[in-house]
């Protein structure tokens, strides 16, 4: 049966279906995509050139003279050479050679390639007019050759990428890469003022003549968690600033949503969220990634979203004006315009989870997390152990994805097929992770023991948190969905009472909202819209009952607000963890780091103890995100040590506020566990600390 | 080849003979009775207009202007083709007012008693009245075509020197009554506009009467003019005692020294001669306090803040100017036009850039974009010579195929030479030299020619339009260097854009101009044509569309205008554009000199100053 026929509503397949069918031909054939009206064409190299060249690199470099008394002419070197590393060669040379490579790898593992079609014909026209920002997710390596080959195939122009420095070292690739459009910034350039001076004017010489689009990731570095981390504004400041000193009319900003079905990249995701050491990007490492390139990835869906004029975004909000009086390679941003940029970046997050289109394998993936946990839906830890049934699991699914769409998620779900062939077809794709027997029974495969340097964390452990982290990616991709839902959720499962009144149930969300601002991508202003919508979208389908200005728990505690609430459990028990861990050492002040390992460390005895469940909460992401939201909160205090690093202070009355209130709606072990944890906490601390 | 003055001034028109002797004996070239010689709903003179001829094809009346009588065989297609306007659908005039059609005057009766006793000249008619309640702004032009006012000049004087101005002042001020100075009625800003609210009696003061040059000092290069008289009139008179005065606004045909320094104006050839402000020695103005001047010809003095300097752009909202002395310079021994083509829009504000680092910009020099160069090929006269239209497509070719020039890009800078032989040969082949380096080719003195001519007949063109459903308007700011590209190119996208906004189908005319080059930075016009066909308010369009062009110029870094002036269409922008500090030392000036609000016209700001006592 074919699941992915050419054209799907406003879907295009672009990998198997094209009018010129040999890959040579296609990969040649005449491609003239639109281009900017007042661009002046130039090589990639005189880029390079027009940047030193420029006001502000020459006025930053006598300013650093002045500053540290090193000689211009070094300082230029110097210059001269950051650019070099940066600068990008794209060719068409390249690009052809792309095309026609990865349309042979691709044919082999993807069932295809779908792009919709809604906007590109707008998209096409805008190119001509505006310089264009394209801003995908990104969740694997893949994103940006696949973004360079969708441009190439729908005829847009092939976009030059901010890549991270990393890849430039590997052998061979760098310059490939750099020849399909990369440039390289570094990850860490901290206050390196010379560095910052080229990278902003390096993009916003791009920007400014159109040369190409610009394309870079807002999160700055690949969702390993597969949920969209909060924006780094660095790039997308400096590609605005063209616009706010309107050396450019304006500037078109394009969301755009890619999801697999299967990643290239899930266990290593899953080892390096445990800390398991991320090989550095090699081409020896790449080479050995080749034996994926056998084997079935399904689909990937590439949902451009329309494109955001950023000067009717900023209409309102920004004065322009404010520039007129400095020289141009002076003027900063206005505080109006930060707000602004920042206020666009979440916007544009926020488009590209809307544009997603899941796989069922999301859906599957939360349903089996909830089955491998003692008391989730009933079925006590057996997916594993017994499996569970094909027809059993496929009535999940069909439940979950009704709810799904309810509140607004898009899935990949053929027409025409029922649940149960869907179901089989996204359980073969995914056979790496789970086996279906010829009872028809589906069972999670085995993984072998995984070391961690960790010391705390046995290799059992981490064998089960890697098995339960590779479900959890594909979960991810669909949490945004029901983010606002499942909080409810929480304080409605979680409450004692017989009925909530809409007031605390406000407060509880909003505590939840601030808490878990750093996993999940929330609009602060919108808290009150967001609240009154989800509670609208819960009493249409039944999920909770209202009456009055209160919500009746008992018949809102149903099979949706637990399944929700279950799902975004396990972020508050590593939050809670975290806390009792800074709450049982006293210490003057923390590294993040520290915080980070104890409070793994902690959470594997818990583990190991029967005490907790979730093997999720091992991951260093989530609990990094709990230190950042604490610090939001109000519990945890940055402070500057004495040799002037950062330090963390813990504030042991916020702290144990938050975890009570945590408790309140969650199922942690209880008090008389205490003098459990002391015999828990001796043996991997002491080792440690 | 060298043009004679003769033929320079050919250009501007055939000239109505006046006379051209400086005595004060002479009528100036603007009757009292201007409706007889000028159009009552349009620009310029009555016999002048561009009419669609039997064989459909555009054609200028009358026999004022170097193209007069001549056939335009482009310009109609380019019209076609530009606004997708259809020849079937005509916007006709609604033919002239009557005294019913118009607000009846409101009368002061003390005032107009004294006035009758006074023996100034005045005029309770119409007519006269009509002519005198509005500049040529879109809106105003478009309420004489098809709409109506609502307020008008109750009363018009014709003073016939300062000594009556004074009087005038003076009785106005005792009855509390509003004078709105008018000169060459050629504002595009409103600014003569009465106000709608204003309940007292309002008199339009016509300076048209004091047109003589009272005196003109040859060993100091200065004349003093009465403020009435219009710019070719003074240029006239100056070049028959061998002087010029060098100021040419493109309205310098009807627009008056007063008027020049009420707003500030510019002139084209300010390069030589200099903007107003750097004419003027001393000027005379009539306020309600008494006369406001200077005791001496100096040429700079230090005696505080320059008082001149409060009347110059105050809009008429603080007195009448009455008389000023200039100064005036030698007549040139030639005048030269030329022009140079280049590949985009961008290569030549560079060179306009770099000429002006090297200030050696000759008289004048314009580069006009794309949009502007193709409209000018549109105007060529119609050629009965086969040589000639044969070798304008070898230029054609030449530039296209051999220098690789994109006839959908390049653009043009029209120049006016002035000086000596020598001068004007050395300042070409430098010019020319600058522009070589930015790609430039010479593109003969016809094309040069043709751009200024242009702006002559620009405001004509217009009329035309309206006739076609076609409204169109100008407006202008100025600009640091490093910004007028991006000025350039985002002003006239917004235009583009605001017009798709209001759903209109077709891309309006969006152009402009580079027109003046200062050390620091340059004054950029923009013309804006758009067909109004689908709309039903084409004046609010055009006027909320104007607002979002403003906003963008100012959000680019351009100032509020360069030489249109405030007028009331700007007043929202000036506390922006001036600080509130500086309003209010504006307004403090106003209530000094003007505390009754005598001077009402309206213009800059709201006067805080009680408005009737009536």
């Amino acid at each position: 049966m074919s699941f992915s026929p050419k054209r799907k509503g406003t879907y295009e397949e672009i990998l198997h279906h094209r009018s010129q069918q040999s890959d040579v031909g296609w990969s040649l054939r005449s491609y003239t995509p639109p281009q900017y009206r007042y661009c002046s064409p130039r090589r990639p190299i005189d880029v390079g050139t027009a940047v030193l060249a420029s006001p502000i690199i020459r006025h930053t470099v006598l300013q650093l003279s002045e500053e540290d008394g090193s000689s211009v002419e070094r300082l230029e070197q110097e210059a001269e050479a950051i650019v070099k590393e940066m600068g990008h060669d794209l060719g068409m040379g390249a690009i052809r050679l792309f095309a026609f490579v990865l349309s042979k790898a691709w044919r082999r593992i993807y069932k295809a390639i779908y792009v919709n079609s809604e906007h590109l014909t707008k998209l096409q026209g805008l190119c001509k007019d505006y310089p264009v920002l394209l801003l995908p997710s990104h969740r694997s390596y893949m994103d940006f050759l696949l973004m360079s080959y969708v441009c190439f195939a729908v005829n847009l122009p092939v976009p030059v990428i901010t890549a991270g420095a990393d890849f430039m070292s590997m052998k061979g690739v760098g310059s490939l890469l750099r020849k399909s459009g990369a440039f390289f910034i570094r990850r860490q350039f901290g206050s390196d003022k010379l560095y910052w001076a080229i990278f902003t004017e390096y993009v916003q010489s791009l920007v400014r003549n159109g040369d190409a689009p610009v394309e870079f990731f807002l999160e700055g570095t690949r969702s390993r968690a597969q949920k969209s981390m909060g924006p780094k504004l660095g790039c997308l400041s400096a590609a605005l600033e063209p616009y706010f000193k309107g050396e450019v009319a304006d500037i078109y900003v394009v969301p755009i949503g890619i999801s697999y079905d299967r990643l290239l990249e899930e266990t290593l995701y899953a080892y390096e969220l445990l800390g398991v050491p991320k090989p550095k990007e090699s081409t020896s490492g790449l080479l050995k990634a080749r034996h994926v390139l056998s084997g079935d990835y399904g689909n990937i869906h590439v949902s451009f979203n329309a494109p955001i004029s950023v000067h009717e975004y900023f209409r309102a909000g920004v004065d322009r004006s404010v520039h007129a009086t400095l020289p141009r390679y002076m003027s900063s941003h206005s505080v109006e315009e930060v707000a602004c940029t920042q206020s666009l970046a979440v916007d544009v997050l926020l488009q590209q989870q809307k544009a997603i289109v899941l796989s069922p394998w999301s859906l599957v993936a939360a349903i089996l997390l909830q089955h491998s946990q003692p008391g989730g839906m009933g079925v006590a830890e057996r997916s594993q152990l017994e499996g569970v049934g094909v027809a059993e699991l496929a009535e999940e699914v069909h439940w979950l994805k009704l709810q799904l769409e309810n509140f607004g998620g898009r899935i990949n779900w053929p027409g025409g097929y029922t649940t149960e062939a869907i179901l089989m077809d996204t359980l073969t794709v995914h056979s790496d992770l789970v086996s279906v027997s010829n009872e028809n029974r589906v069972y999670l495969k085995h993984v072998d023991d995984v070391k961690s340097k960790n010391a705390a964390l046995d290799p059992v452990t981490m064998a089960t948190a890697v098995r339960h982290l590779t479900l959890a990616l594909y979960r991810n991709q669909l949490l945004h969905v029901f983010q606002n839902l499942g909080l409810v959720a929480l304080v409605v499962t979680g409450s004692q009472e017989n009925e909530i009144s809409l007031e605390d149930l406000y407060k509880k969300f909003m505590f939840l909202r601030n808490l878990l601002c750093k996993d999940f991508i929330f609009r602060p202003c919108d808290v009150e819209k967001d609240f009154n919508g989800v509670l609208l979208g819960m009493k249409h389908t039944n999920a909770i009952v209202q009456e009055n200005n209160h919500i009746l728990v008992a018949p809102s505690v149903n099979k949706c607000t637990v399944f929700m609430s279950r799902m975004f459990e396990p972020f508050l028990v590593a939050y809670w963890v975290l806390c009792q861990f800074l709450l049982t050492h006293n210490r003057a002040s923390w590294k993040i780091r520290d915080i980070i390992e104890g409070t793994q460390g902690l959470e594997a005895a818990m583990l190991n103890h029967g005490m907790l469940h979730h093997y999720e909460i091992l991951s260093l992401e989530l609990l990094s995100n709990a230190v950042n939201g604490l610090i939001h909160c109000g519990a945890i205090c940055r402070e500057k040590a004495a040799n002037g690093n950062p330090s963390l202070l813990a504030k042991p009355f916020e702290l144990s506020k938050v975890a009570t209130e945590i408790a309140s709606m969650v199922t942690v072990p209880t008090c008389d566990d205490a003098a459990a944890y002391v015999k828990i906490l001796a043996v991997p601390l002491s080792a440690k600390l | 080849m060298l043009n004679s003055i003769e033929k320079s001034r050919k250009c501007h028109g055939k000239v109505d003979c006046h006379s051209t002797s400086s005595q004060s004996s002479v009528t100036g070239s603007l009757p009292k009775r201007r409706q007889d010689l000028l159009k009552w709903n349009g620009w310029g003179y009555k016999d002048t207009e561009f009419i669609l001829n039997e064989k459909l094809q555009v054609e200028l009346t009358g026999t004022r202007y170097k193209l007069s009588g001549m056939v335009l065989p482009l310009l109609k297609d380019w019209m076609l083709n530009n606004f997708n306007v259809n020849l079937d659908y005509v916007r006709p005039a609604q033919p002239e007012f009557s005294a019913a059609d118009l607000p009846s005057p409101v009368i002061n009766k003390p005032f107009l008693e004294d006035l009758q006793t006074s023996g100034l000249e005045h005029s309770l008619d119409c007519h006269d009245r009509l002519f005198r309640a509005h500049g040529h702004t879109l809106n105003e032009i478009w309420a004489l075509r098809e709409g109506s006012f609502n307020r008008i000049p109750d009363l018009v004087a014709w003073p016939t020197s300062q000594v009556e101005v004074m009087q005038m002042v003076q009785l106005a001020n005792k009855h509390n009554v509003v004078i709105i100075p008018f000169g060459g009625g050629t504002s595009v800003t409103q600014a003569l506009e009465c106000p709608s609210t204003e309940t007292r009696m309002i008199i339009s003061l016509d300076t048209s009467q004091m047109h003589k040059i009272l005196w003109l000092d040859e060993e100091n290069l200065t004349a003093c003019l009465e403020s009435g008289v219009t710019g070719k009139e003074i240029e006239q008179r100056l070049a028959s005692r061998g002087f010029c005065l060098g100021h040419e606004p493109d309205s310098y045909e009807f627009s008056t020294l007063g008027g020049w320094v009420a707003t500030r104006a510019s002139g084209m050839k300010k390069n030589i001669y200099g903007n107003i402000e750097d004419l003027v020695v001393l000027v005379r103005t009539v306020t309600t306090r008494g006369l406001l001047e200077k005791s001496c010809n100096a040429p700079r003095t230090s005696s505080g803040p320059d008082l001149h300097h409060a009347i110059l752009g105050s809009e008429g909202t603080l007195g009448v100017v009455t008389e000023v002395v200039v100064k005036i310079r030698p007549l040139p021994e030639c005048q030269k036009y030329g022009s140079v083509v280049f590949p985009c829009f961008q290569d030549g504000v560079s060179c306009l850039r770099e000429v002006a680092r090297q200030r050696c910009a000759p008289a004048s020099i314009r580069l006009v974009d794309n949009e502007q160069f193709v409209f000018g090929q549109a105007l060529k006269p119609e050629n009965n010579s086969l040589v000639q239209s044969f070798l304008d497509g070898i230029k054609k070719a030449y530039l296209t195929r051999w220098k690789g020039f994109d006839i959908n890009k390049m653009c043009v800078a029209t120049l006016v030479f002035e000086g000596t032989l020598k001068e004007v040969e050395a300042q070409e082949k430098r010019v020319y030299e600058t522009a070589g380096k930015f790609g430039g080719l010479p593109a003969g003195e016809e094309n040069g020619e043709r751009g200024y001519f242009l702006t002559y007949l620009i405001a004509y063109i217009r009329d035309m339009g309206l006739q076609y459903g076609i409204i169109a308007e100008s407006f202008e700011t100025s600009i640091p260097w490093d910004r007028v590209t991006d000025l350039c190119h985002n002003v006239k996208d917004r235009l583009r854009r605001e017009c798709k906004a209001m759903g209109m189908q077709h891309e309006p005319f969006a152009s402009c101009r580079v027109t003046q080059l200062y050390d620091a930075g340059a004054c950029v016009y923009f013309y804006f044509a758009f067909c109004i066909r689908g709309l039903s308010d084409p004046v609010k369009a055009y006027e909320e569309i104007e607002s979002a062009a403003r906003d963008e110029i100012l959000a680019c870094g351009g100032s509020i205008s360069h030489h249109h002036g405030i007028g009331k269409i700007r007043k929202k922008w000036l506390k922006q554009s001036i600080s509130g500090v500086g309003v209010d030392v504006l307004q403090s000036i106003k209530r000094t000199l003007d505390p009754q609000n005598i001077f009402g016209n309206g213009n800059l700001f709201d006067a805080a100053v009680p408005i009737s006592k009536l």
